[in-house]
């Protein structure tokens, strides 16, 4: 794991000085890490890449390689494999693509190149993947066009797309990643291999995962199951729809859908299973920042607290709490939601939201503000960090309806590591998630 | 099936009117008269089950109707087809099931069962191994559950005995590697009476 997240030394096959190609992607990302490790281009066809020398082939390195990366085309990656086996480096990505994903003749390629790794006992990630990122020690290993912030979530993705998208997202909404993993045809390395690193990763606090397809089902509840325990696991599965029931011969076969046997899988290893790409990081960002003592365990309390200083957005939060299965808790002498009234300065919402903290049976609080003239968000803000971090075993959700007058102040509850809604939906949905993930982990 | 706790309903596969009487008169009326063959997996659309036999000329006319599917007739459209008798069972239809999944191995199903299993797609499914107390869980996630709990004066199902017999189906498939599929539709669920009126194992 140490030499495919923090390698010594990386050799990138198939780097180049083309425009807009993968080998220069791959070849920039990973020279972001030139103070943390040594970095070896190979390019038997050009004598500088990035301006540095390059090697003809890996066996011209002296050095020991801990990580290899393969960026060259299909047709070549047998060889380029037998040359970093035979050059014994420590572990290898192949981020070519044209294998299994082909067809036939693909796979029968793809499984001579995994037995070649399997044969010299090398870790292999992919082929057909973007590769891998661990922000926290500055290694880009992919030809994602960015990099994301160091943080706590390690993202799992079948999907390479989706990882570029969703570092693009992040550095927007100031969202942290602790790893990153395109893991593709899994000819090596496969999901259960990854989720069982992300468990053992000090930095990973969560674990969000986009798949289409779980290959070894029954290992996966197994080891899902565990690190569950420690470590919230949150998935979004593509590819829903009803497929190859045809040939069903019984009721039971033809109703028992793909989805819905996803469905039983996760609930089974106690697995969140979310419905969105937003649901996916909202709820890993929120989950991440929780403390760990509390982290896969059901939060305490028995209900939540809306508190709100305008009583429109308080009941269409209690609405949506009331839709979507939340329990309001019965705070102490005020209504739930508790409205302290239009003119609410700051100091007043930061009384309230102690009070309602301190009541031991209330699990979190969605605080909701309405902009009026006593209103001050970048103030409240403040106050909602200061107090996240004097109750960190209970969530607080901002709901900041607005749109330039807030923004300053929502910005910074994301910089804080704070999610901030500016819809009630969306809070109540990321709270009733919240429960739903501890009910699971029990 | 007595080995997993799978109470079948007691049938008798026939050869002439005069065993179903037999049979009728043994366990009592009504009785159910099936067609059963490989060929013909959902019984009802094809109207090949006479349900409700009230009484011996009912049981007659029935067997009339189905015995021209037998072997030896000539209208007879293949040599694979039986007769069976059973005692009508009644209550709560419910369904249960197995198939195997290709990643996840055996998974069990449960829902309100007979002809309304595809029209309301009540259905819950579970990852076996399952245990008694995963079964009973399972049981009460079905969007139907209140009917099983006894609605309008209707009595309350035995929600153990029907665990019991989920979890039996779910040992059923762990220790039976060569049954593909199972399903049993009708379940039906009187009170503490549970039996299993149509059973089909693949």
């Amino acid at each position: 794991m140490q030499k495919l997240f923090n390698p010594q030394s990386v050799a990138l096959i198939g780097a180049t000085d083309r425009a807009g190609s993968v080998g220069l992607g791959i070849a920039e990302n990973l020279w972001l890490g030139k103070k943390q490790r040594k970095i070896f281009f190979v390019n038997p066809n050009s004598k500088k890449v990035l301006k540095q020398k390059t090697y003809a082939s890996i066996a011209e390195i002296k050095e020991k390689i801990d990580l290899a990366i393969i960026a060259v085309p299909a047709k070549f990656v047998k060889q380029v494999s037998l040359e970093c086996c035979l050059a014994g480096a420590g572990c290898c990505i192949i981020i070519s693509s044209g294998f299994a994903e082909t067809g036939l003749a693909g796979e029968t390629l793809q499984k001579e190149i995994s037995e070649i790794f399997a044969k010299n006992n090398i870790p292999l990630v992919g082929p057909n993947c973007l590769g891998v990122i661990n922000p926290h020690k500055k290694l880009n290993a992919s030809f994602a066009p960015d990099t994301p912030q160091p943080g706590k979530i390690a993202f799992l993705s079948q999907s390479g797309a989706l990882i570029d998208s969703v570092i693009d997202y992040s550095l927007l909404e100031n969202l942290g990643f602790s790893l990153m993993v395109s893991y593709g045809n899994e000819a090596g390395l496969g999901l259960n291999d990854f989720l069982a690193m992300a468990g053992e990763d000090k930095n990973t606090k969560v674990i969000a995962v986009y798949l289409e397809e779980i290959k070894n089902g029954q290992d996966f509840i197994k080891i899902a199951s565990e690190i569950a325990k420690q470590k919230p696991i949150i998935i979004l599965k593509g590819g829903k729809t009803p497929a190859g029931n045809k040939a069903a011969q019984s009721h039971t076969a033809a109703m028992a859908g793909e989805a819905k046997i996803y469905s039983a899988a996760f609930q089974k290893a106690g697995v969140l299973e979310v419905e969105t790409i937003e649901d996916l990081f909202l709820v890993s960002r929120t989950r991440a920042d929780l403390v760990p003592k509390r982290r896969g365990l059901p939060l305490s309390g028995s209900g939540w607290a809306i508190l709100t200083n305008g009583g429109a957005v308080g009941v269409i939060t209690a609405d949506w709490c009331s839709r979507l299965g939340v329990k309001l808790a019965e705070i102490a002498l005020q209504n739930n939601p508790w409205d302290v009234l239009g003119d609410a300065t700051s100091e007043i919402y930061q009384t309230a939201l102690l009070a309602l903290l301190k009541q031991p049976d209330i699990s979190g609080v969605i605080f909701c503000q309405t902009l009026q003239t006593m209103t001050d968000p970048w103030q409240n803000a403040k106050i909602i960090i200061k107090t996240q971090k004097q109750y960190p075993q209970k969530p607080i959700l901002p709901l900041f309806l607005g749109g330039v007058k807030t923004k300053k102040a929502v910005d910074l509850l994301k910089q804080a590591g704070l999610g901030c809604f500016q819809e009630p939906r969306d809070a109540v949905m990321i709270a009733s998630l919240l429960l739903t993930s501890d009910v699971n982990s029990r | 099936m007595k080995k997993y706790q799978i109470p079948l309903v007691e049938s008798l596969l026939i050869e002439n009117a005069e065993q179903a009487v037999v049979f009728a008169g043994k366990v009592g009326y009504p009785v159910v008269l099936k067609l059963i063959s490989s060929d013909v997996l959902h019984k009802v659309d094809k109207g090949l089950v006479k349900l409700n036999l009230q009484n011996e000329q009912q049981l007659g006319a029935a067997w009339k109707e189905l015995r021209s599917f037998l072997p030896g007739r000539s209208e007879a459209p293949s040599s694979s087809f039986q007769v069976v008798i059973q005692k009508q069972a009644a209550g709560v239809e419910l369904f249960m099931g197995m198939k195997r999944d290709k990643s996840f191995g055996p998974v069990v199903s449960f829902g309100l069962g007979g002809i309304f299993v595809e029209v309301l797609n009540d259905i819950v499914l579970g990852l076996c191994p399952l245990d008694k107390n995963q079964a009973r869980e399972m049981i009460k996630k079905i969007k139907g559950y209140k009917i099983l709990q006894g609605y309008r004066g209707q009595p309350k199902i035995d929600i153990e005995k029907l665990a019991d017999i989920l979890a039996g189906v779910s040992r059923l498939a762990m220790e039976n590697e060569s049954i593909k599929e199972i399903d049993f539709n009708p379940l039906f669920a009187d009170g503490n009476n549970i039996i299993v009126a149509d059973a089909k194992i693949i």
